[in-house]
């Protein structure tokens, strides 16, 4: 299973695709630029809805 | 909303924060002020980055059907739940995955990582598991210099109602333990792990030192080998012998495979 797991998302090791999406204001954001040269945790979750 | 508990820690340390999920700009927006969110939520509505990044839950339909559940369509497209932490030069340093959504579920070492408690940057890791125990282990650094000595940290998860034996142990049976396999000039000391504590099993008289939960041990690693010997991968066995309160379960072994690098030359 965590084998499994591990698989999924960007490798550990692997640069983070440099993602742009938009934020709650609508304002894109571009990951990557937005981090500032800061370490960065990205946090995936389901849904702000349920 | 959890993470905004950690998230002044978190601008403290220096390190961002992003939140990724597949509902759409008005839904994050009133979550955000509903909650007084005040790190990025982006929007992946119609899940293309989720998708594109591999991080697309295709296990919902299973893990519904386990609770007799249907997925509603607008389930679908959701992300696996996850968190990374990428490094300064934007290099995924760690990664840790929890099916259900607690950001205290991810392990401490990541959050310490992240906070910057933590030594800022350790090797890759490999995460391996057999009957009733998981095993995270990684170096101290990503990189070795000739002759020099690492520490590795094998974080050992004991699945809940079972115990590893550790010594002292009574001859015949398997205390935990931890050995390289042998790659030339490449020398690991003596892995040292928490006391366990006494366990007396039921109808012999021994008795036993065990430990349970999640424990971390730490084995000295020397590097001995010449410059331009180049990247390395010590191969870790981990040794144990699993016991509920009423069944034990053979001796066993995880296997690690860990990659160091050497470092450049300084100048």
């Amino acid at each position: 299973m965590s084998d499994e797991l591990n698989r999924k998302g960007p490798a550990v090791g692997a640069r983070f695709p440099d993602v742009t999406l938009p934020d709650q204001t609508g304002a894109p954001v571009r990951l990557q630029e937005a981090r500032g040269g800061r370490r960065a945790l990205v946090v995936f979750y389901r849904s702000a809805r349920w | 909303m959890e993470l905004q508990k950690i998230a002044a820690d978190l601008a403290r340390a220096g390190t961002a924060l992003f939140a990724i999920s597949y509902d759409p700009v008005e839904t994050l927006a009133a979550f955000a002020a509903k909650h007084g969110i005040t790190y990025p939520l982006l929007a992946d509505e119609g899940s293309r980055v989720i998708r594109d990044l591999g991080m697309l839950d295709d296990d919902l339909d299973r893990h519904h059907a386990e609770f007799g559940r249907q997925v509603r369509d607008d389930q679908r497209g959701v992300a696996y739940p996850a968190v990374f932490l990428l490094e300064r030069d934007g290099i995924v340093a760690e990664k840790r995955f929890h099916p259900k959504y607690r950001i205290r579920d991810t392990g401490t070492g990541l959050l310490e990582s992240a906070l910057g408690i933590a030594a800022p940057r350790h090797g890759p890791e490999m995460v391996a598991q057999s009957e009733a125990v998981r095993v995270r282990g990684y170096f101290d650094s990503p990189e070795y210099r000739p002759y020099q000595q690492l520490r590795l940290t094998l974080e050992v998860t004991i699945t809940d109602g079972w115990h590893v034996y550790t010594a002292p142990i009574p001859a015949g049976y398997t205390a935990l333990g931890a050995e390289l396999a042998p790659l030339a000039g490449v020398d690991a000391g003596t892995p040292a792990w928490p006391a366990g504590h006494p366990h007396r099993a039921e109808g012999l008289d021994d008795v036993f030192s065990v430990l349970d939960g999640t424990i971390r041990g730490q084995m000295p690693v020397t590097f001995a080998v010449a410059a331009g010997t180049g990247d390395l991968r010590p191969e870790i066995a981990v040794r144990y012998q699993a016991c509920s309160e009423t069944a034990c379960l053979p001796p066993a072994t995880v296997r690690l495979s860990l990659l160091v690098r050497e470092a450049p030359f300084a100048d």
